[in-house]
């Protein structure tokens, strides 16, 4: 015990998890001195998005929890807390687990060192622990907190919530790490090396296709997306029993905070599941690590690389999909960033809310400026990529190389550019194409959406750019930390959200005040082309700080 | 010839400069060697030379060319760093056409000078293979083929002889010689003394971020005025001096 304490702490210290965020977001020494206003204003930005999303979800559940009262469920927002924290923590967590586990560059080190390999394992799982257990803390909480605001507070609910948030992420994780476990031991992630974990990860997405497919299929029947309990009662109820019977342990969790009994039983559960799940891990832990330190089974190439003399331009664009090859997390992020569209048309088909979609649709194309609401829903889709964002902290410290190579800055940045308009921009055009096929509006329209949408997204993406120069993480030892939970995404996110709100007031609001449509379309394209001018000296001057820092 | 004057890079709160107000200066044909105890500044002084840090003060020009960030003086410098990093899914083959593309060299010239170097270096059957199955001296092996790919007029290496086997070490070193002997500058750092020993036409002994000499093994053992002493000793004497 004292030893996995010790190597808990010895990760802590090692890799100081909180003050590397800290940084991340701008707050390191050096950087308060360069830009603390803009640092202030993305922050107060980020814990406003943080507060809208908890009290989203505190709203949804408080909706939940006050139906249950009304068809005799009591704990029915908390069940579906429970169920919202299990889901995400797995699905959130399983894309680290291998480098947690058995990848990161310490585990290497510290088996070489005398530990018993059941000690490391505990170690590990303690530390992936301490790392989602915040998360799932995260999701359901706000249901807590309304359960007690409706409920009131007693002994039991406190002691309930305590032990809930301490538990909770016991069967997620432990499950997940289970699946990890074995993908290894079955030799699959040897084998196939990123495309297995790619698998694991889409069946992971086709779970929660399946559950949201569950949980809306009411939504479409009632018509409906407010809490309209009349006609919630009659539908709902059994959808509801359904899922309580399909996730029975959370649904004892969240009868626990009712009642004691419940609350031992499904304590004694998720430890009884969560020890099963830890012995497995623990005992094929070093079996594994040998497993993984034996490295993915490579070919060697056919035949001989091209030697075909290429322009720097289309080197450094080959370079960046090869950095996206390099990550499973990588590929997964940029290609469901890609597929958006298509993902959501897959859920609506199999949640049954595409009718419904289809009526909206209906209602659109009703309106004056329906080609300018495609567009602006398809730009919104193709911008909101972290592609860009994340481009040169994806390098890690390869990017130190960039400063090696006889180029200028604007060369990287022009490669990242077309690299970007050459994912985006070719799925913005099919997408768009496809769409105005589909609802017989005819191509013409492309002659002007096809160059705003390039403009456009040049345009966002030389800002995402400039942010991910400003500040890249070069310093990642999870592939998560350059992408998925890199704060610079998070800040080219709202880039392009920025950018649809001024587009919008080109496309829609003009014409709505009597602009005509095509002085309208001509004014958002000169502003596009002038965002893009602005964007991309801003990149050039921030990569080139960057390349000479 | 490289010119450094009055170098000077102190890193973020340490209060010693890790690297003091050095001057050098190397000529065309000669194999500088840098030695120094850890944490001397030798890697400093090199991450200065190849542009990866900006000095603090002092100035850096080579073959004229007196800004380390500007294309054409990258394009006359040739890199080995002590711990070289890479796509790691690309090819050996692949890493060095991409580098190729970037120095924008002939197809011809190219494919010959990887024929020729990875030859030399026993490294041919490697180069299609992913380099993340790369061993330690397969990845070094890699870098120095990578480093004189471009055919370039400065060659810096950082400690490139660790993790060679003696037959990549001797054609390393065997190399060195041909290039410096070609007219171009070579400089490296290394803690194995009787490399510097043999092969280095110039020293420079680097201690605290000072550096202590500069100039030739036979000037060096002539100041000191005793004889036949090794460059070890000389070495220890030195730097124990200046600890």
């Amino acid at each position: 015990m004292k030893s996995v304490l010790l190597l808990i702490k010895g990760f802590w210290v090692g890799t100081k998890p909180l003050s590397s965020l800290v940084e991340r977001f701008g707050f390191s020494r050096s950087k308060r001195r360069r830009s603390r206003p803009v640092m202030i204003a993305l922050t107060v930005l980020l814990l406003v998005m943080l507060i809208y999303f908890l009290a989203m979800l505190g709203f949804t559940y408080w909706g939940y929890q006050t139906f249950g009262l009304l068809v005799g469920k009591p704990h029915l927002g908390l069940f579906l807390a429970m169920v919202v924290g299990c889901i995400g923590t797995m699905i959130f967590s399983f894309s680290s687990v291998s480098n947690v586990l058995y990848r990161a560059d310490d585990v290497r080190f510290l088996s070489a060192l005398p530990i018993a390999s059941h000690t490391l394992a505990l170690s590990r799982l303690a530390i992936l622990y301490i790392l989602y257990s915040p998360l799932y803390a995260f999701m359901t909480l706000p249901a807590v907190v309304v359960a007690a605001w409706i409920g009131g507070l007693d002994a039991t609910f406190v002691i309930a919530s305590l032990i809930t948030l301490l538990i909770g992420p016991f069967v997620p994780l432990a499950l997940v790490t289970l699946v990890g476990a074995l993908v290894i031991r079955s030799g699959l992630a040897q084998r196939s090396g990123s495309t297995s974990k790619v698998l694991v990860m889409l069946l992971f997405m086709l779970f929660f296709i399946a559950l949201s497919a569950m949980m809306t299929r009411f939504l479409d029947e009632s018509g409906s997306l407010a809490f309209d309990y009349q006609a919630m009662v009659g539908s709902m109820v059994p959808l509801f029993t359904r899922l309580e019977r399909i996730f029975s342990p959370l649904s004892l969790q969240a009868k626990g905070y009712l009642s004691l009994p419940p609350l031992l039983l499904s304590s004694l559960l998720s430890l009884a599941v969560g020890t099963l799940a830890v012995g497995v891990v623990v005992k094929t832990f070093g079996q594994n690590l040998s497993r993984v330190a034996s490295g993915t089974k490579w070919k060697r190439a056919k035949g001989g690389v091209t030697m075909r003399r290429r322009s720097p331009l289309s080197a450094l664009m080959r370079r960046e999909a090869v950095v996206i090859k390099s990550q499973s997390a990588f590929i997964f992020e940029v290609v469901g960033e890609l597929l958006i569209p298509l993902i959501l048309i897959g859920v609506w088909a199999v949640t049954g809310t595409i009718g419904e979609m289809a009526t909206l649709l209906e209602t659109v194309l009703t309106l004056p400026v329906v080609e300018e609401v495609i567009f602006l829903i398809l730009a919104l889709v193709s911008n909101m990529t972290m592609i860009s964002s994340t481009s040169v902290s994806r390098q890690g410290p390869n990017f130190a190389q960039d400063r090696l190579y006889p180029l200028e800055a604007n060369q990287f940045v022009r490669a990242k550019l077309l690299f970007h308009l050459l994912l985006a921009g070719t799925a913005n055009l099919l997408y768009l194409s496809g769409a105005l096929i589909l609802l017989n509006r005819g191509l013409a329209s492309l002659i002007w959406m096809a160059p705003l949408s390039i403009l456009s997204i040049a345009a966002v993406s030389s800002f995402q750019l400039a942010i991910d120069y400003h500040n890249p993480n070069e310093e990642w030892t999870l592939a998560q930390h350059a992408m998925k939970s890199n704060p610079n995404g998070l800040f080219g996110l709202l880039v392009a959200l920025a950018w649809i709100v001024v587009a919008a007031l080109f496309l829609i609001v003009l014409p709505l005040l009597g602009v005509s449509p095509l002085l309208s379309r001509l004014l958002a394209l000169l502003i596009a082309a002038l965002c893009l001018l602005f964007g991309y000296r801003v990149a050039v001057s921030q990569a080139s700080s960057a390349l000479s820092r | 010839m490289l010119e450094c004057a009055k170098l000077t890079k102190r890193y973020e709160g340490k209060e010693r400069a890790a690297v003091d107000s050095l001057s050098l200066t190397i000529g065309g044909g000669e194999i500088f060697g840098f030695l120094g105890p850890n944490g001397a500044g030798k890697s400093t002084t090199i991450r200065m030379i190849v542009g990866l840090l900006v000095p603090d003060s002092g100035s850096i020009s080579f073959r004229g060319v007196a800004s380390t960030r500007s294309v054409e003086y990258k394009k006359m410098i040739g890199y080995c760093a002590d711990e070289p990093t890479f796509y790691e899914k690309m090819t050996g083959r692949e890493h060095l056409s991409f580098l190729s593309d970037l120095y924008q060299i002939e197809e011809s010239r190219r494919s010959l000078r990887i024929g020729e170097l990875s030859e030399r270096m026993l490294l041919t059957r490697e180069l299609s293979d992913p380099i993340s199955s790369y061993s330690h001296g397969m990845r070094q092996k890699l870098s120095v083929i990578a480093a004189l790919l471009h055919e370039p007029k400065l060659l810096i290496l950082d400690e490139p002889m660790v993790g060679l086997d003696p037959k990549a070490s001797f054609t390393l070193k065997t190399l060195l010689k041909e290039y410096a002997a070609a007219g171009n500058t070579v400089f490296f750092s290394t803690h194995v003394l009787e490399v510097a020993e043999q092969l280095c036409t110039t020293l420079g002994i680097i201690s605290e971020g000072a550096l202590l000499y500069s100039g030739s093994f036979a000037d060096l053992r002539s100041q000191n005025g005793e004889g036949q002493q090794s460059l070890e000793s000389l070495f220890l004497s030195l730097t124990e001096v200046q600890a």
